[in-house]
């Protein structure tokens, strides 16, 4: 008994220091003058100046800020002056913040009812089901909870080893935490290959031609226009290698797509 | 009578005749599969004869500069719409032998009393090597590459067309896009785009529905793809309609011989040299062509004001209507569904439900409509308002025919009914799914657009700040790890200390041994002897007794050589510790007062052999 409490203490004591230096190093920044940015954008928008709106979440984005609602906005004043490639652009982007969010889900499939090409990508059911599952968390949250889970699914353990008498009462705990940990994990590596590896951009340019080879006297191979999303495959001065929803593969010219989650890579 | 049996079986010995045919087409159709070509180079000359399947090959007349020879008919039958017809082409090859330009024909044969005629063709003959230089079927060099897509307009072009030029507003025209091969290898091939504003036009049939066939243009014989849609002119005056564009793929042989059709050629055929092979052992490259058409002018004109009946409500085409009433007998208040059905060749969009000649004494609904394989059907609900309505009135739809150019009125009806009073006391208690037959559906059309912004900010963070790119939180990752591994080691090794005594009690011996020469340095110290000796002895029994997992107790000078000996410890550690033991025997057993200097060196023997198991433990 005397020991259960002692080891009850040493586990709150560890989990304590361990909120408590994670609350101290990841703590986000809430800050003033962006907020009154973000209102100012807003305000332009409203009035119908959608320009001047997105010139103002621009300035926010160039200001080192981020979040889902602002690039949620950004996209709407792209829509609304036209440029459907960079709205499907930043919903996507905003979709990384807010995966759950209707209005978001409502407006990206608009937009991307209005692409060209129509081409509907063809999916596994086990890459639906996660990407179903990763789509209900934002990537921090999912990576924070993945975190936390990995604690204490250490910690637990570490109790249950240095106990004398192995206290049996840890071990459903162990298991829980086992897997919770590896749904955390499951939903997590999606995101993870979507956004590492993968390498999604989209079309921003009115119609692009995709060729056979990175060079402008490079026959035409098939056409491409915005707002369809692309997989990056490679690059070469300049040029990327695409791969389209219906997998066929050509070259385009860097300027007509843009990533989307340039933050990533270093490009 | 008599007289009639012999005029019918002379008419019909004339039309059993091959003589009947005359009155069909007797002309010789004469084509060649390319108009220029090179000295020594061969042509394919074809004479064909519909309707004339028997019709012999002809002998063809000595062509000047051509050397000709027979290669043997083809024959083929059709049955379009129950019609049979049947033709027979016979080729020719023609082989060129000097330069020049040169007519072949007009052919003319006879058979069977039919004479045949054809039309003279004109055949250009160049010098060797003019036509290589530009052929695709060599590889396209950039330079030579406009030349080439001159010459391919001649072999490979786009054109449009209508029945006629001049149209109606609204009115459905149908439009034929027309893609002309004459010898190459065409792939890829896009459904064309039309350009051009003023007009709206339906989705291309799908070409492979539609017609592939052969023709002879200007004496030159094509493959041909027609691609069939309808056009609807929205504004009156002259609109341009086109140029029709397709783009397509030509299949070019990489091959850097020469493709003509000398006899050289033809004898010295490679068997590795067909298209299969060529394919497999990619010799071939893909050509991309974007072929644009002409334009067409169509004049489109107003409907006529003249003759609009008053029921026209923008109908073009030509049109049948049929109409039902049901119920005819039924309660005044009761429904009636009239269901008209447009049929017909013309613009649907432009139809609209026709109306009662008279509204007076029923109560109508809104029509709803639908299309269903060229039939336009409108359902719409009336109520006879009171049992004195004896008919539903005349029905009447008015549309404009383009072809003769009139206003055409059809009229339907009227249809008798039996209306019954209804009953004053007796409410009609109808159920929603009733309701919804009779009622026609208001069918609302939504607007699209996109939702409108986010008023709250969410949550700031800072630009590619990522949980998971951070270096701290990685560390961080670090310690539950940590103390994971430091408690699975210590877990261990306390599970191992209580079950291994052996290794417990080797762990516990050097802190005894500590323990008791810090004991036996304070006895030297106070100068007590016999407590020094005691506990040098107590500790040298209790340190080896740990150390080698034997008895403490038992451990006496008599033991030592036993020890030694299975231990294999060195000769100078076991003098050392035979010596300690002889020390503290003498010392506690003879009253003896030893120096401080024998009791400081009896220590530093016992600190020396710790100290030397000590380092052989670890090694």
């Amino acid at each position: 008994m005397k020991m259960n409490i002692k080891l009850t203490v040493y586990f709150l004591i560890c989990s304590a220091v361990y909120i408590g230096i994670g609350a101290v190093c990841f703590a986000e920044t809430q800050t003033v003058s962006v907020l009154d940015d973000f209102s100012r954008a807003n305000r332009f928008y409203k009035e119908g100046q959608f320009e001047k709106a997105k010139d103002a979440y621009e300035a926010i984005l160039d200001g080192g800020f981020e979040s889902g609602p602002l690039y949620y906005n950004l996209a709407n004043s792209y829509y609304k002056l036209g440029g459907l490639g960079r709205a499907i652009l930043n919903y996507e982007r905003a979709e990384f913040f807010m995966p759950q969010d209707r209005d978001l889900k409502f407006n990206i499939e608009f937009c991307r009812s209005l692409v060209q090409d129509g081409i509907v990508p063809r999916q596994t059911l086990i890459a639906n089901l996660l990407d179903k599952l990763s789509s209900k968390v934002s990537f921090n949250r999912i990576t924070f909870m993945s975190a936390a889970l990995y604690c204490l699914l250490c910690i637990l353990s570490g109790v249950y080893f240095l106990s004398r008498r192995r206290l049996q009462f840890l071990k459903p705990a162990i298991f829980l935490s086992l897997i919770f940990f590896i749904t955390a994990i499951l939903t997590l590596s999606p995101k993870i290959y979507q956004n590492h590896l993968r390498r999604e951009a989209v079309i921003i340019v009115p119609e692009a031609a995709c060729r056979f080879a990175p060079s402008d006297t490079s026959t035409t191979y098939f056409k491409i226009y915005e707002g369809a999303k692309v997989d990056i495959v490679a690059e070469d001065a300049g040029w990327a290698r695409i791969r389209t929803a219906d997998s066929k593969i050509g070259w385009v010219k860097g300027e007509v797509l843009q990533r989307v989650y340039t933050a990533f890579f270093k490009s | 009578m008599r007289r009639f049996l012999i005029l019918f079986l002379f008419s019909a010995c004339i039309l059993e005749s091959p003589c009947c045919l005359w009155a069909k087409d007797a002309v010789m159709g004469i084509s060649v599969d390319k108009k220029v070509v090179e000295v020594g180079d061969a042509i394919q000359l074809s004479l064909s004869f519909d309707n004339g399947q028997k019709v012999p090959a002809l002998d063809l007349p000595a062509i000047n500069s051509f050397k000709s020879q027979y290669l043997g008919p083809s024959t083929m039958m059709s049955i379009i719409n129950g019609q049979v017809s049947s033709s027979i082409t016979h080729r020719y090859l023609l082989v060129a032998v000097k330069t020049g330009t040169f007519k072949v024909g007009p052919l003319a044969i006879s058979y069977k009393g039919i004479d045949y005629k054809s039309e003279a063709i004109e055949i250009q003959v160049v010098s060797r090597g003019q036509l290589s230089k530009s052929s695709p079927g060599n590889s396209v060099q950039p330079q030579a590459q406009a030349q080439t897509e001159e010459e391919l307009k001649e072999r490979i072009f786009l054109a449009i067309s209508v029945p006629d030029t001049r149209v109606y507003l609204n009115e459905r025209v149908p439009v034929t896009v027309k893609l002309y091969v004459n010898q190459l290898e065409v792939r890829d091939i896009q459904y064309p785009e039309i350009l051009g504003t003023g007009f709206m036009q339906d989705g291309f049939v799908n070409p492979r529905q539609s017609r592939q066939y052969r023709d002879n243009v200007s004496g030159i014989l094509y493959d041909i793809i027609e691609f069939n849609t309808y056009a609807y002119f929205t504004r009156d005056g002259e609109i341009a309609l086109g140029p029709a564009k397709l783009k397509c793929n030509l299949l070019i042989r990489e091959s850097q011989r020469r493709r003509g059709r000398g006899i050289d050629d033809l004898f010295s055929h490679d068997f590795f040299d067909d298209s299969f092979f060529s394919d497999m052992f990619g010799r071939s490259r893909i050509y991309p062509l974007d072929l644009t058409s002409a334009q067409l002018a169509i004049n489109v004109s107003s409907l006529p004001e003249d003759g609009r009946p008053q029921q026209f409500s923008g109908a073009i085409g030509s049109f049948k209507m049929q109409v039902e009433a049901e119920p005819r007998e039924l309660k005044a208040g009761d429904p009636i569904t009239l269901t008209f059905k447009i049929a017909g060749d013309g613009n649907f969009d432009s139809v609209n439900c026709p109306r009662l000649d008279s509204e007076e004494g029923f109560k109508a609904y809104q029509p709803q409509a639908r299309t269903e394989d060229g039939v336009k059907i409108f359902e719409q609900v009336i109520m006879p308002e009171s049992e004195k309505i004896t008919e539903i009135p005349k029905i009447k739809f008015a549309y404009f025919n383009p072809q003769i150019e009139k206003y055409i009125l059809i009229e339907e009806g009227p249809f008798p009914i039996r209306v019954a009073a209804q009953a004053e006391d007796k409410s009609v208690v109808l159920d929603a799914s009733q309701i919804k037959q009779i009622l026609p559906q208001k069918t609302q059309v939504l607007g699209r657009d996109i939702i409108y912004i986010k008023e709250e900010a969410g949550a700031w963070q800072k630009k590619g700040d990522f949980l998971h790119l951070r270096t701290g939180f990685l560390i961080f990752q670090l310690l539950p790890l940590s103390f994971l591994f430091i408690s699975l080691a210590v877990g261990k090794r306390r599970e191992r200390l209580s079950a291994d005594v052996h290794y417990a009690r080797k762990l516990r011996a050097p802190k005894i041994a500590r323990a008791g020469l810090a004991r036996a340095k304070r006895y030297l110290k106070n100068n007590k002897t016999k407590e020094f000796y005691d506990v040098i002895f107590k500790t040298l029994q209790e340190y080896l007794g740990h150390r080698f997992s034997r008895a403490s107790a038992g451990i006496t000078a008599q033991v030592v050589d036993e020890l030694i000996e299975s231990k294999n410890l060195d000769a100078q550690t076991a003098d050392k510790l035979k010596n300690c033991f002889l020390n503290c025997d003498t010392a506690r057993y003879a009253v003896s007062q030893d120096s401080m200097q024998t009791m400081q060196k009896t220590l530093a023997q016992l600190e020396e052999i710790i100290d030397n198991l000590e380092r052989r433990k670890r090694k």
